[in-house]
């Protein structure tokens, strides 16, 4: 067979290969099973604690926000908690007993509890809680819902394991997660293949959070977003990372190969397009976090309408007066 | 796993399951661990687990708890130390979690409930 020329045989490749897989519920748009294996892998890796800078920076800022909830709470459950990210900075003063879930039987074992909190294991799929109803005062997710199906039957399922005035803190990745890398692979693809397929998950955005929540019927809803930026000297660092921390895309309609001319013709883009002077490239990690409050009588209400005995258009001489 | 943890689980994420609550258990290996005592915490729980299924599920492993929580159990020390013993300090390292509408297994390995479910086993 005659050699071919490299741009043809890339054509080819893309022919020979099948373009994407079929979910079985056409309304699904991630593989789970596919992630369960890839977290299982990841877990399963002697070097497996190098990878996980994210979630480990993450979980230890969430924990920092369970700190600032003046409450002691008897029952928690962690979502995907891969070796425990938050419970691991929790202590016995805010939490007695925490359920830890994963889909890895591995990086369950991985987890070291705090030895003064009564701690136990569950495998569990995040999209089907197995919790009886009003069993929990406190929920975590950190960094795992973006993988999720259908976030609002996530979001409904918790809001029913909460107790009353019970509080659910999550932090997913945002919208401008790795859009250097998705930018970078795109306009390597569409000039390589003359057509792009996505290798970056979707994911959502502060507002849809918001209103997803609300419609769970949370209460007290806080949403903030945060970024942070780590460099890496190149984007086959950044993707052998992301491998490493199983976050390698699971969407169904992901290309199952990428080629070797686009990735490298992506790397060179990503360094003309993004790189610092030092010639190292940033990847940005783009955090909502959001708390919701399980509805409870106890929990602070707006005024009565009409109750308000001083007008907002005098509010300048407001000051004036207590003088 | 621990009595705590099974008196949270259901099976009600599988298919035709509408309650699915309690779980039975079928224990092949059971080990007592000595967890650190702490009466307010047992005494705060108390109210937030399904009584019944923990007395129920507590005589299978030969501790007898009586039918309804005893009213002066913050003050009665050998009651809560029986609760703790029961919540925390028996351990079913292997065997079988079994749900009661459908009779799916749920295997219990090295201590770790699975609740992973199949794609056509879900609502």
């Amino acid at each position: 067979m005659q050699k071919l020329s490299p741009r043809i045989s890339s054509v080819f490749n893309c022919m020979l290969f099948p373009k994407c897989q079929k979910s079985t519920k056409s309304s699904d748009i991630f593989d789970r099973n596919a992630k369960r294996r890839q977290r299982e892998s990841s877990a399963q890796k002697d070097d497996f604690a190098v990878y996980q800078y994210v979630k480990e920076e993450f979980g230890y800022r969430m924990a920092d926000r369970v700190w600032d909830i003046k409450r002691l709470f008897t029952h928690a459950i962690e979502l995907s908690s891969g070796s425990g990210f938050v419970t691991q900075n929790l202590t016995r003063e805010i939490v007695e007993n925490v359920v830890l879930c994963d889909t890895s039987h591995t990086n369950l074992d991985r987890i070291k509890c705090p030895e003064e909190i009564y701690c136990s294991k569950i495998l569990i799929d995040d999209e089907h809680l197995p919790f009886r109803n009003e069993c929990s005062d406190l929920v975590l997710s950190n960094l795992s819902l973006h993988w999720v199906n259908k976030l609002p039957e996530l979001f409904s399922e918790v809001i029913r394991c909460l107790r009353n005035d019970g509080v659910f803190l999550g932090a997913i990745f945002g919208g401008q997660t790795l859009y250097e890398l998705r930018c970078s692979l795109q306009i390597a693809e569409s000039e390589r293949l003359g057509g792009f397929s996505p290798h970056i998950s979707p994911f959502v955005e502060p507002t849809d959070i918001g209103s997803l929540l609300n419609r769970a019927g949370f209460n007290l809803i806080t949403i903030d977003v945060e970024e942070m930026t780590i460099n890496y000297p190149s984007i086959f660092e950044l993707m052998f990372d992301l491998q490493g921390m199983a976050e390698s895309s699971v969407a169904w309609n992901r290309r199952l190969h990428l080629n070797r001319d686009c990735l490298i013709a992506a790397a060179s883009i990503y360094r003309e397009l993004y790189a610092d002077k030092s010639g190292n490239i940033p990847a940005t990690f783009q955090v909502i976090n959001f708390i919701g409050w399980k509805p409870d009588l106890s929990q602070p209400k707006p005024a009565k309408r009409g109750s308000a005995n001083f007008s907002f258009k005098d509010i300048e001489n407001l000051n004036l007066k207590e003088q | 796993m621990k009595l705590l943890t099974h008196n949270m689980l259901t099976s009600r994420c599988l298919k035709g399951v509408t309650n699915g609550y309690p779980l039975k258990i079928v224990a092949n290996e059971v080990k007592t661990e000595n967890v650190d005592y702490n009466s307010e915490f047992i005494a705060r729980v108390i109210p937030k687990v399904d009584w019944k299924v923990l007395s129920s599920t507590a005589s299978d492993f030969g501790v007898s708890l009586p039918e309804e929580p005893p009213a002066d159990i913050e003050s009665n020390e050998d009651m809560l130390r029986k609760v703790h013993h029961a919540l925390l300090e028996i351990e079913i390292t292997q065997g079988d979690l079994i749900c009661p509408e459908t009779g799916r297994k749920f295997p219990i390995k090295q201590g770790i409930p699975n609740m992973l479910c199949n794609e056509d086993e879900v609502k």
